[in-house]
């Protein structure tokens, strides 16, 4: 006969583990012998391929690849690997502890038509377009105190769904439903539970944890894991709500902004592109920041930026966002105001994680000052291979918003001021590591920078001049 | 090859039983004749063939176990099998059990305390395409030799008493995706054994061999060639491919010396398109001269089937009025989600009635042929709004009939699925024929779906009373002359109702899912209840 105590509490761990009627399934190694390439790549395979992905895949991953409550497909970006065999291999075993079922069962062949299917909607390369400014996402999912039931990476609680990489697993156009309408898709694993119980007649809510036709268990809305016997259960119901509240009143740029804050959490897979705002002093870009001076926010033209005193004014940001790029583009919306010659304003420096020192890798912006003008001087030194992106006839008066680039795609590093070319040179540059970035000054706090930063932007591959940052409204500059 | 032997003697199974502990007079052991065979029903103490006797009734007359004392039901033992997925039902003969266990291995046991006698592990002979896991679902016995249809799609022999192979057979080839899962069953001199395979693309078959020599005495066809009678349901070359297998086991009158197997799906499953007709003999119940594997009659239940609705259930042989008249009835839940009788003598359909909840057929009609409603078939996109799932609301877990009660006790699937098609398939050795699929459950909430244990007035489809479970079912049911009806659920609860009334009477937690049937039989006179849970076997006796 089976038993189980009365109702037992047991105090949130810290280590919760899945819900136990979520069995997780084994991660499939690729098949020995499993080609590298495709060997069902012809434009009919896909088309057959298509066929097959409406039936099985698109109901997740939406029928032409743009996501939902699976991943985006059309992006040409997958977590799991884009190769031909990665991919299969995804496909044909599914992945443990997600809701991606395998199809084990599939003829081969078919398994690799999906691929080619697959492959197709990934060189859309259509990113949803994310207007929204991530960093005041974070803001606003802090206000809102989502993280006393959803969990980023060790903090917040785990009444909700883990979203420490939700980024990577759900479309924009998912989170943001997931915000508006929470009941649109609740996951599985999270589905509402509401009990009476016969003594004291009290309902207690909560998330279903694993049920049978003799007790059912649940973390109720304090965090706690219970267990009851049905028995003692006047009513147990599924309620086809979420526990999560609607955010549909929140004013649309916040929204837009708590949408692109969670799609920008996607931890082992960096940030196609990352936008750092000098709105304010602190949390530049999301990341710890310390303030070296009096640097101020002020109101400029282009919207707010932070003005820097040129003597011991700058910010020491910690990240370099651009750690691990093969390819970059790296801008800038600056305004210098004169002063020493030589100023190092925007330093991206690696640091050795053995002994915490910065290495002599680095990105810099720097200017030279002439007179009432001014040249760019882009660096970027990687090992042995160093590259300064000097031009000293392309001078520009002082005073006046600028919108600056250094671009490296592999081959060829070269330099912008205003989407217009200034320098060029062949190099191989090899990926940064992790490390900080200072701006204001040279990271070892020499060389001050006077004059304005308004906003940086990072990219992880070559931007055409056409792509780079708008001018700010019809100008940069009152004319 | 026999891996392992113990040196009890099974023709000596008897000495097992000590005079002292002995509460019912101990149960003959080997050899299993086929009178005995014949008489199953009234050997209660053993269980001589896989639906346990040939009405496949699935019930037994034993008593010491019943609704005043099955709460003191305890665990007596646990063989573990380490293999999943376990579906098998055991036979048991004199004390001995014999089980298989994934992917075609046969173990005796010693029923009294679950140790292993002997193994006969099966070597595969290659690699074997299958739709739906490395199962087995039992053996069948005459005289000393037990019958195994293997994964490979091999009949082999095996001696009783020691697990070696006296002879084997090939059923077809696993080159061309045949395979067998099921239990055979003896009829007379024969073994008759079906072949699994449909989602392959295999061409159905039935067949009998000669228990002795292991001969095929006959085969049975399950799609017509062409210029064969029901071929006009095929066209084109679709009938190669088409399916029909018979991956479970029938039944058998030996007054009419009728043989009654269901047959699966056509194939591809879920593209209609390239098979168009009714596509005979596919989801049909076949009546057959087991003599000469003659063909006496037939009923289709799921013409043109497009949702995997095999009609491979089991059909049990009861005697009940209809309408005022006893008459000797086949009945048959089937997948497609109707309960439907017929007369067992001349295929004349009686009545149908649903259930589950089916949205496909507005009715059967007087023919016992369905009145299609629209917008049930798979689509590219997938088709949601079908009722009942591709696993259908009953399958091949055992139902039970009980003589005293008179009802019929079955376990039912409430659920939906999502159907979806593909281009049709070619066919390719060692890979899926689907066209499309069935899949999807996980994008449906739990709470959508649930099981009930049924209990129903044969003759009229009228259920008495149910009970229900918080999933759909896998588990076979068992019903005993201690008005007693065992059954499990997908959470791995084993519980005991009252037969009458369906008052929950005992449960026990195994802690896995169940996909096979309990059995019951004496073990030294005691009355014990086996069931696999996941992958154990549990035995559970009264303390």
């Amino acid at each position: 006969m089976r038993t189980l105590l009365p109702t037992v509490v047991f105090a949130l761990a810290a280590a919760l583990s899945a819900p136990a009627q979520s069995p997780g399934r084994s991660p499939g190694p690729a098949a020995p012998g499993l080609p590298e390439t495709n060997p069902y790549a012809t434009p009919a395979d896909a088309a057959i391929g298509q066929r097959l992905f409406e039936g099985r895949c698109g109901h997740c991953h939406g029928q032409t690849g743009e996501g939902g409550r699976g991943a985006v497909l059309n992006t040409g970006l997958f977590r799991h690997g884009g190769s031909d065999r990665a991919l299969f291999t995804t496909i044909r075993n599914g992945l443990p502890n997600t809701e991606m079922p395998g199809v084990p069962n599939l003829p081969a062949p078919d398994v690799w038509r999906i691929v080619a299917h697959v492959q197709q909607l990934g060189r859309q390369g259509s990113p949803e377009p994310d207007p929204g400014n991530p960093v005041a996402g974070a803001g606003i999912y802090r206000r809102s105190s989502c993280a006393s039931c959803h969990r980023i990476g060790n903090e917040g609680e785990d009444l909700g769904p883990d979203l420490s990489d939700i980024g990577g697993r759900r479309s924009l156009r998912h989170l943001r439903t997931s915000l508006t309408d929470p009941e649109a898709d609740i996951a599985l694993d999270y589905r509402a539970v509401s009990v009476v119980e016969r003594k004291g007649g009290g309902r207690i809510d909560g998330i279903h944890l694993n049920e049978d036709e003799y007790s059912i268990q649940l973390r109720d809305m304090a965090g706690n894991l219970r267990s009851f016997l049905k028995t003692e259960l006047s009513d147990v119901a599924h309620p086809r709500r979420s526990v999560m509240p609607s955010y549909a009143s929140l004013p649309a740029e916040d929204m837009q902004n708590m949408v692109s804050y969670l799609g920008s959490l996607r931890p082992g897979q960096p940030p196609q592109a990352e936008t750092w705002r000098f709105d304010r002093l602190e949390g530049i870009g999301g990341h710890r920041t310390t303030v070296l001076g009096q640097p101020r926010v002020i109101d400029a033209p282009v919207g707010k930026a932070v003005e820097f005193d040129g003597i011991d004014d700058a910010l020491d940001i910690e990240s370099h966002p651009l750690a691990g790029a093969e390819t970059f583009t790296f801008e800038a919306i600056f305004r210098p105001d004169g002063g020493p010659v030589e100023q190092r304003w925007f330093h991206l420096s690696e640091r050795d994680p053995a002994t915490g020192l910065d290495t002599d890798n680095r990105m810099l912006f720097e200017i030279r000052v002439a007179g009432d003008q001014w040249f760019l001087d882009s660096f970027n030194q990687s090992g042995s291979e160093s590259a300064a992106l000097m031009n000293r006839a392309a001078l520009h008066p002082l005073g006046r918003w600028y919108r600056v680039a250094s671009v490296y795609d592999g081959k060829e590093f070269r330099n912008y001021v205003d989407g217009v070319r200034e320098g060029a040179a062949e190099i191989r540059l090899a990926p940064h590591g992790a490390g900080h970035a200072s701006v204001g000054m040279r990271i070892n706090r020499v060389f001050y920078f006077r004059g304005a930063v308004h906003l940086a932007r990072f990219t992880r591959r070559a931007l055409s001049p056409a792509e780079f940052l708008p001018e700010q409204g019809a100008s940069l500059n009152p004319r | 090859m026999p891996a392992g032997r113990h040196p009890l003697a099974l023709g000596a199974a008897g000495l097992l039983c000590t005079a002292a502990a002995l509460a019912q007079p101990a149960p003959a052991g080997l050899p299993v004749t086929a009178a005995r065979l014949h008489n199953a029903a009234r050997d209660p103490g053993n269980w001589l063939m896989y639906s346990g006797d040939y009405r496949s009734h699935h019930y037994s007359g034993l008593d010491q176990v019943n609704d005043r004392n099955v709460h003191r039901l305890r665990v007596k033992w646990i063989y573990q099998m380490h293999r999943q997925k376990v579906e098998t039902t055991p036979i048991v003969a004199g004390g001995v059990m014999f089980v298989t266990r994934p992917p075609s291995d046969v173990i005796a046991l010693d029923a009294e305390t679950g140790r292993a006698l002997w193994t006969y592990e099966h070597k595969l002979s290659g690699p074997v395409y299958v739709c739906c896991g490395e199962v087995n679902r039992g053996v069948a016995i005459l005289d000393d030799t037990l019958f195994l249809a293997t994964l490979d799609a091999r009949l082999v022999a095996l001696d009783a008493r020691s697990g070696r192979v006296r002879w084997t057979q090939t059923l077809g080839s696993p080159g061309m995706n045949y395979t067998a899962t099921g239990a055979p069953l003896v009829v007379k001199d024969k073994v008759v054994v079906g072949i699994a395979g449909a989602e392959g693309g295999i061409r159905g078959f039935l067949d009998a061999y000669d228990a002795r020599t292991g001969r095929r005495a006959w085969r049975f066809w399950t799609i017509p060639a062409p210029g064969e009678a029901g071929s006009e349901t095929w066209q084109g070359d679709a009938w190669r491919h088409g399916g029909a297998s018979t991956w479970l086991t029938g039944s058998f009158d030996p007054e009419l010396n009728l043989l009654y197997w269901g047959t699966g799906n056509p194939g591809p499953d879920y593209n209609g398109d390239v098979r168009p007709g009714d596509n005979l003999y596919s989801c049909s119940l076949l009546a057959l001269d087991p003599d000469s594997g003659t063909l006496k009659w037939h009923f289709q239940f799921t013409p043109h089937d497009s949702r995997d609705w095999d009609a491979t259930q089991i059909p049990v042989l009861v005697d009940a009025a209809v309408s005022g008249r006893t008459r000797r009835l086949v009945v048959v839940p089937s997948r497609n989600g109707f309960y439907y009788a017929l007369d067992r003598a001349t295929g004349e359909f009686l009545f149908a009635k649903p259930f589950v909840r089916q949205t496909w057929a507005k009715e059967i009609d007087g023919t016992g042929r369905p009145v299609l409603n629209p917008g049930q078939e798979p689509t590219p996109e997938g088709n949601e709004s079908i009722w009942p799932g591709v696993d259908g609301g009953h399958n091949w877990m055992s139902p039970s009939y009980h003589p005293g009660t008179r009802l019929l006790y079955f376990n039912a699937r409430e659920e939906r699925r999502r159907f979806f098609k593909t281009d049709a398939p070619e066919f390719r050795p060692g890979e899926a024929f689907f066209g499309g699929g069935g899949g999807g459950g996980a994008r449906f909430r739990p709470e959508e779906s649930w099981g009930t244990l049924i209990a129903m007035e044969p003759g009229t489809g009228e259920i008495r009373w149910e009970h229900r479970i918080l999933t759909p079912p896998w588990a076979g049911v068992l019903s005993t002359a201690g008005n007693l009806v065992f059954s499990a659920t997908p959470s791995g609860n084993v519980y005991a109702l009252d037969a009458r009334t369906g008052k929950e009477l005992w449960n026990f937690n195994g802690g896995d899912r169940v996909f096979a049937s309990p059995i019951t039989f004496l073990s030294r006179g005691r009355q014990l209840v086996t069931i696999p849970i996941g992958d154990v076997l549990i035995a559970f006796g009264l303390d």
